[in-house]
């Protein structure tokens, strides 16, 4: 029979240790996940946020946005792509959830959350 | 504690482990070909770098992410046939881990290829144990030994741990409102496009409380088939079921998690026995000439 190597035991208490930390902290260090996916109740109103990029001869564009976009990373991501961009703003769009019934159809609505330029970061006046 | 360790440093034979170690080479390079990370990488202006992409100062060019598929898609391949594993198990897991670091960096953290990346960790700290067998060139070992048993263990007592901690977090945030309130409903209907199987359960509220009541009590016991193995037979194709359904309802792909349970618990060397029993040609008796 073939023993275990010696690093094993000190690797599995580490490793099993991490797994664990990650999903009580909770912390999402991929691949040490925090396994929250779908652990929040969720309600009937589905919420997104979009990046409305402005600027200089550059046709408005909506881009899909994570919850907390930071401004500053974001900004200069995006002025690398479009050299003519000036700003973002930041909406939370809320999309009012049908439950089958046609009839009760409402429509989604934007609401400005945080508007990034050079200059700074401006929150909704 | 001295139980436990016992447990995890049970004798396992090193055609188990091989298997393992193939099964989940396959299923990386698999799932390194599924995806278009270089379009992906050209498609998203927005670099949210998570965790250890940090290293990018922006997100990876989409040549960068070609050669990173291209090399992980060989190294894997390599790796399952077992040769020079030292080398060809890490560079499939870096390419991998860059790799999914791009999708994760645009905004959202998928946990969709976690579990088959934690489980191929376990493979490349079994060291040279993990081509002991069926691989080329490998000595085909026969033997067993803790040697073996360790990372197979450990991999199962992680997709245990997996989804007992995807059920903990319902606990944590949502309580047994997560069965009893319209919660799988809404998340059903939250879809831009609803698949017809999302809203056959979301129109029907006494169906959609069952499915959550049981997906929770399944992630909450899964654990048990680290103690009743029995219980496989039972939990794990109800969690193939479910991800399957997952997929039919919410679109959302979670091959990798149910393919890696598979992988780690079925007993290869059972199996590929089983198969050449039945499937090797019956010798017919003949008559002997008197």
């Amino acid at each position: 029979m073939l023993a275990a190597p010696r690093y094993a035991r000190p690797f599995v208490v580490v490793f099993v240790g991490m797994l664990v930390a990650c999903a009580l902290a909770p912390l999402n260090l991929w691949p040490f996940s925090s396994w929250e996916l779908f652990s929040r109740l969720r309600d009937p109103v589905a919420s997104s946020w979009v990046a409305v990029v402005s600027g200089h001869d550059l046709r408005t564009r909506d881009l899909a946005v994570g919850r907390h976009t930071a401004c500053d990373p974001f900004l200069r991501s995006v002025t690398e792509r479009f050299a003519s961009a000036t700003g973002v703003r930041i909406y939370r769009v809320e999309r009012p959830l049908s439950d089958g019934d046609q009839s009760h159809r409402v429509p989604s609505y934007r609401a400005l959350v945080v508007t990034c330029t050079a200059k700074g970061v401006r929150g909704p006046s | 504690m001295g139980r436990a360790e016992r447990w995890i440093f049970a004798p396992e034979s090193a055609r188990r482990l091989a298997g393992v170690r193939i099964g989940l080479c396959l299923l990386l390079a698999y799932r390194l070909t599924a995806r278009d990370y270089d379009a992906f990488a050209a498609r998203h202006v927005r670099f949210v770098p998570h965790f250890y992409m940090d290293v990018f100062a922006h997100m990876p060019s989409p040549a960068l992410a070609s050669e990173l598929q291209a090399l992980g898609i060989a190294s894997a391949l390599l790796a399952a046939l077992g040769v020079a594993l030292r080398i060809t198990l890490p560079v499939a897991f870096s390419c991998a881990l860059i790799l999914d670091g791009i999708l994760n960096s645009a905004g959202r953290v998928l946990v969709r290829d976690a579990l088959l990346m934690l489980c191929v960790i376990l493979i490349i700290a079994a060291g040279r144990a993990a081509g002991d067998a069926w691989a080329v060139r490998a000595p085909h070992r026969t033997t067993a030994g803790p040697r073996y048993g360790w990372p197979i263990r450990t991999a199962m007592l992680v997709i245990a741990l997996a989804y007992f901690f995807a059920a903990f977090q319902k606990w944590r945030y949502s309580g047994f409102a997560w069965v009893t309130s319209d919660n799988l409903r809404w998340i059903l209907y939250a879809q831009p496009h609803p698949s017809g199987l999302a809203l056959f359960v979301a129109d029907r509220p006494v169906l959609a409380h069952l499915l959550a009541g049981g997906t929770l009590l399944l992630e909450t016991c899964f654990p048990l088939i680290l103690f009743v193995p029995a219980l496989r037979w039972l939990f794990i194709p109800a969690v193939v079921a479910m991800h399957i359904s997952i997929q039919i309802a919410l679109r959302l792909d979670y091959s990798a998690q149910w393919l890696t349970v598979v992988i780690v618990f079925v007993d290869w060397p059972r199996v590929v026995d089983w198969a050449r029993r039945t499937l090797a040609p019956v010798t017919a008796p003949r008559e002997v000439a008197r």
